[in-house]
């Protein structure tokens, strides 16, 4: 048998052949006055060896190739090419192929010692170590969620923007929120902020959504027969729906507010997350054929298995204030933050006078300190027993409240408060920092005999939420009001019953939440007989091959791109959308500054 | 008739590495020669499949220090064929100016070493002390005397500055070639040097064909045969003609090696004045999953490298051929009908590079 | 022999063509692009392991439990592919001439906590 063709680059002609004719095929190349150049060999395991042997013909290579199964004798071609004796007594001394009528045999006199093993020298391919493994980056591994960083930001470089948007779907659906309201850990354990800023891991997000617009992947798996009820309408309600309709499941959605979103449409203002980018992504998920009954409050759980539900999810959020517990906080003119913010986000009007204080330090009281401002207020005043290192909420947020004008008085927290006609008059105490508690940070002691008042029209409390949970629901409630489940498969002590978001861990993030609902998504498919294996689009990217050391553009010293907001004099006086986002250059000279910590050379 | 079996090596004055030939002779002419290597067997072709396929450029070099440049250069060759891709023209103008300085250093280093085996001492370090200024000029552009490390998978990892290249490095190596030819009449006229060259260790044309030689030995013996001429990295836009001796004797081969250091140094000069100005580096952006093969002209003749990809970061098999390999069955060929007192001559006129030998 | 007396008269009063290292030491000897040892940043240091991963002969081994970078300089051929891909610039090349040692010991890094 023989076979022309070529195979190996940079070699003019390349013949296959058989062992009963390879004598004659090496004859007819000595005739055509060719030099033997040299032999290499494989070894195939099972299959044998595989010998080429290399011929050159005036500054031209040619190949001849020949398989020889294990044990057979190779003719030797030594008599016609003298100086092929070296190297196949070499291939005999390495490998073990036996070759008969060799002009010279070393005998193993070539290359080994006599007192050598008589072992071949070179063992086969496969006998490799294993590959390394492919480093997870670290802002993946700080996002709750754990979405791919490295390649959706390959893909927003390359403009591939509907795919970027897809594979963040595979970890997390609420892409367009997440890309204005996330608190983004990824950014704190983004590897440049030795030298430089983070990268803007949520705005290149925001970018990618706004391009991509909210026309997406609406594919699922057939009907299964199976229905799911979903308790609230909040991100780990919605991420749960999201993943069990695409599943196949039918889902149904009750929601006591008469508006779905949970604390996005409530407990966020407007000005941070407009309300019809909330719509437009919600309807992206009642697509899928999820249904969402508002205003519908439910009690306890054995009325939804009475209906013909499966399996249950509850994800009720935590709604209700923290009480301070000091005399005078049931007034009128005091108001509760998330009452408030809940009354203003859905439409109701709102009456604020021109002091107004807010006790607290987290996100929700600079919410609610900068509502009060654009609902009117003048002057506006946070006190916060702490300092500012300690302060919870996000540094961007305290950064655009100083800008606004609301001023920030720390180490101090009411006791008492009195109405004195019109006006409250709120006496503060002065604290110092003591020891530290079990949080990590130091307990605030009140100063004796440093009471001083203050004279204000409102006074908002906003230290903290709870979960707003009762007995009748059927399942087992632990510290805080916050239901007991299981952290990985959001399992409650009922059969069937799942828990998950700010109702189990307490007052938590968005992209926290979102990820319980995948958890618990993957938890009540298996429940309900079906494998766990989530049905979601693949999005191929190619595996981009970065030698580190020439990733010269990346290493430049760009500082990070600040990104446009709205002058702080005329933002106060509306509602209006803060952040104004990425432009196409902005996006694309942030991509570059990635470092592609998700190495695959 | 008494027969005396003789070692000659592994060490031996006049051998840089060690190779065990064992001689048979009879009243002081050579009957027969056996060879015995092994000596320097280092395993670095089966190292080749343990490492990802960019970082072998630097074990290679490690074969041999002499002509370690044109291994990595081979090695980046075959993988850019198997690739499929192209390297930018200033990188290859960049890899001929590199290899041409290291043949230059290696051909230096030969002549020194011709010397000391007459027992010229002050020749050799004449030679030696020419060596020095283009060990310079290798230091200041890649940063070491002897293993280069600047070629990479897809280019070259430093560049030269173009004023830099018409400066200093056209003045040193100008300085070289008044040297070289002012000593080289000294080598080669010496009536004593000549009564022991010429007309030992004669190789003919069939002989040197048929046995497969390559390189000096081959081109000594009338032979045109020089791999540049295939045109590969930049030497297809280059004015070159390879330097070929009748003889085939050892003379012939010294004046060989000699003449080319001449023409190295012409073929530099050449280049500087064609480089473009283009960059230097292209990332390949896959693994490798086919067969090439590469020939490359080393200092002491053709260098050949079969490399094999199967889709992974490792190579399935790398093959290195080294030209000292090659030029042994002429050795053996050689040897037969010398006197006991040739055959440090007629073993130095091939240029034994031992370790490029055993890999 | 006649070839060589130019050079014999150029040797003779020319001076010598060695140099008496250490006494003197040879004026262009240490450039930018030389390839000797390296030290180590640890103030930019963050573990991250590449240059370990880049390492053709794993000379060098990060430990981010201990928070140690530990380089062998007999292991290390002095190729700075690590110099070069350090993101960072936490490897910086010394130029210096490095003496003979007596004793095969490692050099240990030692890189402190971050806030």
């Amino acid at each position: 048998m023989r076979e022309e063709r070529i195979s190996t680059i940079g070699v003019e002609k390349e013949v296959l052949v058989d062992l009963e004719e390879f004598i004659s095929e090496v004859e007819k190349m000595a005739g055509r006055g060719a030099r033997f150049v040299t032999a290499s060999c494989r070894d195939l395991g099972e299959e044998g060896f595989e010998i080429i042997y290399h011929f050159d013909i005036d500054h031209k290579v040619e190949n001849i190739r020949i398989k020889v199964p294990k044990g057979r004798e190779v003719p030797s071609i030594s008599p016609i090419f003298f100086p092929a004796l070296l190297i196949e007594n070499e291939i005999k001394d390495m490998f073990g192929v036996k070759f008969i009528g060799m002009a010279i045999d070393f005998d193993s006199k070539l290359l080994l010692h006599q007192e050598a093993p008589k072992i071949p020298l070179l063992k086969p391919s496969w006998d490799k170590e294993p590959a390394p493994e492919r480093k997870i980056p670290p802002c993946r591994e700080a996002c709750p969620a754990g979405i791919d960083i490295p390649g959706y930001i390959r893909l927003i470089e390359e403009g591939k923007y509907k795919e970027a948007v897809e594979l963040i779907r595979q970890q997390n659906p609420l892409v367009a929120i997440s890309g204005r309201v996330c608190f983004a850990p990824c950014e704190t354990k983004c590897r440049q902020t030795i030298e430089q800023s983070p990268l803007s891991i949520r705005l290149l997000k925001r970018y990618a959504s706004d391009k991509a617009g909210f026309d997406l992947d609406k594919s699922k798996k057939p009907d299964t027969g199976k229905k799911v009820a979903i308790v609230g309408s909040g991100p780990a309600g919605l991420s749960c729906a999201f993943y069990l309709a695409k599943l196949g499941h039918q889902v149904v959605i009750f929601e006591a507010l008469p508006k779905p979103g949970g604390m996005l449409r409530v407990g966020i203002p407007d000005y941070r997350l407009p309300q019809d980018i909330l719509e437009a992504e919600i309807k992206t998920i009642t697509d899928l054929g999820v249904e969402i009954r508002c205003n519908q409050k439910v009690e306890s759980v054995d009325e939804l298995f009475n209906q013909g539900f499966n399996a249950v999810f509850l994800a009720l959020g935590a709604h209700q204030n923290v009480e301070m517990g000091i005399p005078g906080e049931d007034d009128e003119k005091v108001l509760n933050c998330v009452t408030m913010l809940r009354r203003v986000n859905l439409g109701e009007k709102v009456e604020v006078g021109e002091k107004v204080g807010v006790v607290g330090g987290g996100n929700s009281a600079i919410d609610a300190a900068r509502v009060a401002l654009r609902l009117g207020a003048k002057e506006v005043t946070i006190f916060y027993r702490r300092t500012r290192a300690e302060m919870p909420a996000s540094p961007e947020e305290v950064e655009a409240a100083l800008e606004e004008g609301i001023k920030i008085e720390f180490l101090c927290a009411p006791t008492k408060i009195e109405r004195k006609g019109d006006k409250l008059a709120v006496t503060n105490i002065k604290m110092k920092l003591g020891e530290p508690d079990e949080s990590g940070r130091r307990r605030p002691v009140p100063i004796e005999g440093s009471e001083y008042t203050v004279e204000l029209d409102n006074l908002v409390i906003a230290i903290g939420q709870r979960p707003e949970v009762s007995e009748k629901l059927g399942v087992n409630i632990g510290r805080g009001n916050r239901i007991e489940a299981d952290a990985m498969s959001m399992k409650t002590s009922r059969d069937g019953v799942f828990a998950g978001g700010d109702v189990r861990t307490g007052p938590a993030s968005v992209v926290e939440a979102v990820a319980d609902g995948r958890k618990a998504a993957i938890a009540i498919d298996k429940y309900l007989g079906g494998d766990g294996r989530l049905y979601v689009p693949e999005v191929p990217y190619p595996q981009q091959f970065v030698m580190r050391r020439d990733m010269k553009e990346a290493r430049k010293q760009i500082p990070r791109v600040e990104v446009k907001k709205l002058d702080p004099k005329e933002r106060v006086k509306n509602f209006n959308e803060v952040e104004l986002g990425f432009t196409d250059e902005q996006s694309a000279q942030e991509t570059k500054r990635c470092w592609r910590c998700d190495w695959n050379e | 008739m008494a027969k005396t079996v003789m070692p000659f090596g592994p060490q031996h004055p006049v051998l840089p590495e060690p190779i065990h030939l064992t001689l048979v002779l009879e009243d002081d002419i050579v009957q027969e020669v056996l060879p015995n290597i092994g000596y320097c067997h280092r395993g670095i072709e089966k190292g080749c499949e343990r490492n990802a396929y960019w970082k072998n450029p630097r074990l290679v070099e490690h074969v041999c220090g002499i002509c370690n440049f044109m291994h990595a250069q081979a090695y980046c060759e075959a993988v850019e064929k198997a690739l499929e891709m192209e390297v930018p023209p200033r990188a290859k103008y960049l890899r001929v100016i590199w290899a041409e300085l290291n043949r230059i250093r290696s051909h230096l280093l030969w002549l020194g070493l011709l010397a000391d085996a007459f027992g010229f001492e002050s020749l050799f370090m004449q030679f030696w002390r020419i060596r020095e200024k283009s060990v310079f000029l290798i230091e200041k552009t890649t940063g070491n005397r002897i293993i280069f490390s600047t070629c990479v998978v897809g280019g070259v990892n430093k560049d030269i500055p173009n004023d830099y290249l018409r400066g200093e490095f056209t003045k040193v190596l100008k300085e070289i070639k008044a040297d070289v030819e002012e000593l080289l009449p000294v080598l080669l006229k010496d009536p004593t040097v000549k009564a022991r060259c010429v007309g030992k260790g004669v190789l003919s044309k069939e002989d040197a064909h048929k046995l497969g030689a390559v390189g000096p030995t081959a081109r000594g013996s009338g032979l045109r045969q020089d791999m540049r001429l295939t045109g590969h990295a930049a030497y297809g836009e280059l004015d070159f003609e390879p330097v070929v001796e009748p003889d085939g004797d050892s003379y012939a081969r010294a004046l060989v090696r000699a003449k080319e250091v001449l023409q190295s140094i012409e073929l530099i000069l050449e280049a500087i004045g064609k480089i473009p100005d283009t960059e230097i580096f292209i990332k390949p952006d896959h693994w490798p999953e086919k067969e090439a093969f590469s020939r490359i002209e080393q200092p002491r003749g053709e260098l050949i490298y079969y490399v094999k990809g199967n889709g992974t970061r490792y190579l399935e098999r790398c093959k290195i051929r080294t030209p000292t390999f090659a030029n042994i069955p002429p050795l053996l060929a050689m040897l037969p009908g010398c006197e006991m007192a040739d055959v440090p001559i007629i073993t130095l006129s091939i240029d034994p590079c031992i370790a490029c030998t055993e890999r | 022999m006649p070839w060589m007396i130019p050079r014999i008269l150029k040797n003779l009063f020319g001076g010598p063509a060695t140099i008496r290292y250490p006494f003197e030491k040879r004026e262009p000897f240490l450039f930018e692009n030389f390839r000797g040892r390296f030290e180590h940043d640890s103030e930019k240091c963050d573990l991250c392991g590449d240059c370990q991963r880049l390492c053709p002969s794993e000379a060098i081994k990060v430990d981010e439990e201990n928070r140690t970078v530990t380089w062998d300089p007999f292991k290390c051929i002095y190729c700075h592919i690590c110099v070069e891909s350090c993101f960072h610039q936490a490897l910086k090349p010394v130029v210096e001439y490095t003496l003979p040692a007596y004793v095969k010991k490692q050099v240990v890094w030692q890189v402190p906590e971050k806030k």
